[in-house]
């Protein structure tokens, strides 16, 4: 092994706080250290590392500072709250609902064009349009109800097996 | 930690009871400044309360408290672009002086920011390389070179050969 790798070896046992440890060190690492100045060197080096680690100030901290930490934490934690199951199946079957808004009015523009070319000579456009806009509010709410039926069966068969 | 997931408060504050200390001595570490540690503990906390509900449960807590810690005073670094110690000083000539009369106190925080904190998260908040990693969020591999680097540069530093 180099000279190197032992060095290695030494810094890892002195961050590890092993260096005035012997028995954590391994045979040839005992064996070549008093035999080389260098490495030798390195130790002495490494415990006025340590020595100077130790000595380190870090202030404790005060108990109000970890009473705050403590309060701005739960507040986060509450911010961070999942909804209430009765919430997520409601947001689930509107947003769902919603979906069948797009293709109730493509529909009913579709059949409103075609209605109006047919019932036009015999019809009023106040009525025709009437007409149509009761066929695009029932058909959007036919729609939009058997969407929303998805979800509702969904958490009701989960209800069901839990 | 899954309790704390679940949004018990409880185990929130007892985890903050039990690590708030430690984390706050590293932060003063970090940072060489007791307000900054005071206020990124908190920021801390308040990370752990948001990512609870995406905490593995396959990890370890410690190296993972460690690690915003550590992001935490890094980012504030980065912000301030200055460092809150010196920096370092001109190395020694080779062989200038005994051991105790060169600070290395005031040269390990003079080392970069990658170097500095796994040298302190290995000595002081006991991590071994593997939960360094994990802290850190880089390969196991760089967490040993950043370790053996920080020491050659405190050794240069110290004006000794390599």
């Amino acid at each position: 092994m180099s000279c190197d790798a032992f060095q290695e070896r030494l810094s890892e046992l002195a961050l590890g706080r092993a260096l005035d440890a012997p028995e954590r060190w391994d045979d040839e690492l005992r064996r070549h250290v008093p035999e080389c100045d260098g490495c030798a060197e390195h130790v002495r080096f490494l415990q006025a590392l340590v020595g100077a680690l130790e000595s380190v100030p870090a202030a404790p901290a005060h108990a109000a500072v970890i009473a705050g930490a403590r309060e701005r934490a739960v507040r986060a934690l509450r911010a961070q709250a999942p909804m209430p199951r009765f919430a997520r199946e409601l947001a689930a079957v509107l947003a769902i609902a919603v979906l069948a808004l797009p293709l109730a009015i493509g529909d009913a523009w579709l059949v409103a064009r075609e209605a109006t070319a047919l019932l036009s000579p015999w019809l009023p456009p106040a009525l025709l349009t009437w007409l149509g806009a009761v066929y695009l509010g029932s058909l959007a709410l036919t729609t939009g109800a058997l969407y929303a039926a998805i979800p509702l069966a969904v958490g009701l068969a989960q209800r069901r097996r839990a | 930690m899954e309790a704390v997931a679940r949004g018990d408060e409880q185990a929130l504050a007892s985890l903050i009871e039990r690590y708030a200390a430690r984390i706050h001595a590293h932060l003063c570490r970090m940072t060489g400044d007791r307000d900054d540690a005071d206020d990124l503990l908190q920021d801390t906390w308040v990370r752990v309360a948001r990512g609870a509900r995406r905490f593995d449960p396959g990890r370890r807590v410690r190296p993972w408290l460690y690690g915003i810690a550590s992001n935490l005073a890094r980012d504030l670094h980065r912000r301030r672009q200055v460092r809150a110690r010196p920096p370092l000083a001109e190395p020694a000539a080779a062989g200038s002086g005994p051991l105790e009369h060169i600070d290395l106190r005031d040269r390990l925080a003079g080392l970069p920011d990658r170097l500095r904190e796994v040298v302190l998260l290995r000595y002081y908040g006991d991590l071994d390389e593997a939960e360094m990693a994990a802290a850190l969020g880089i390969p196991r591999g760089t967490v040993k070179s950043r370790l053996h680097g920080a020491i050659r540069a405190l050794k240069r530093t110290f004006g000794e050969p390599e």
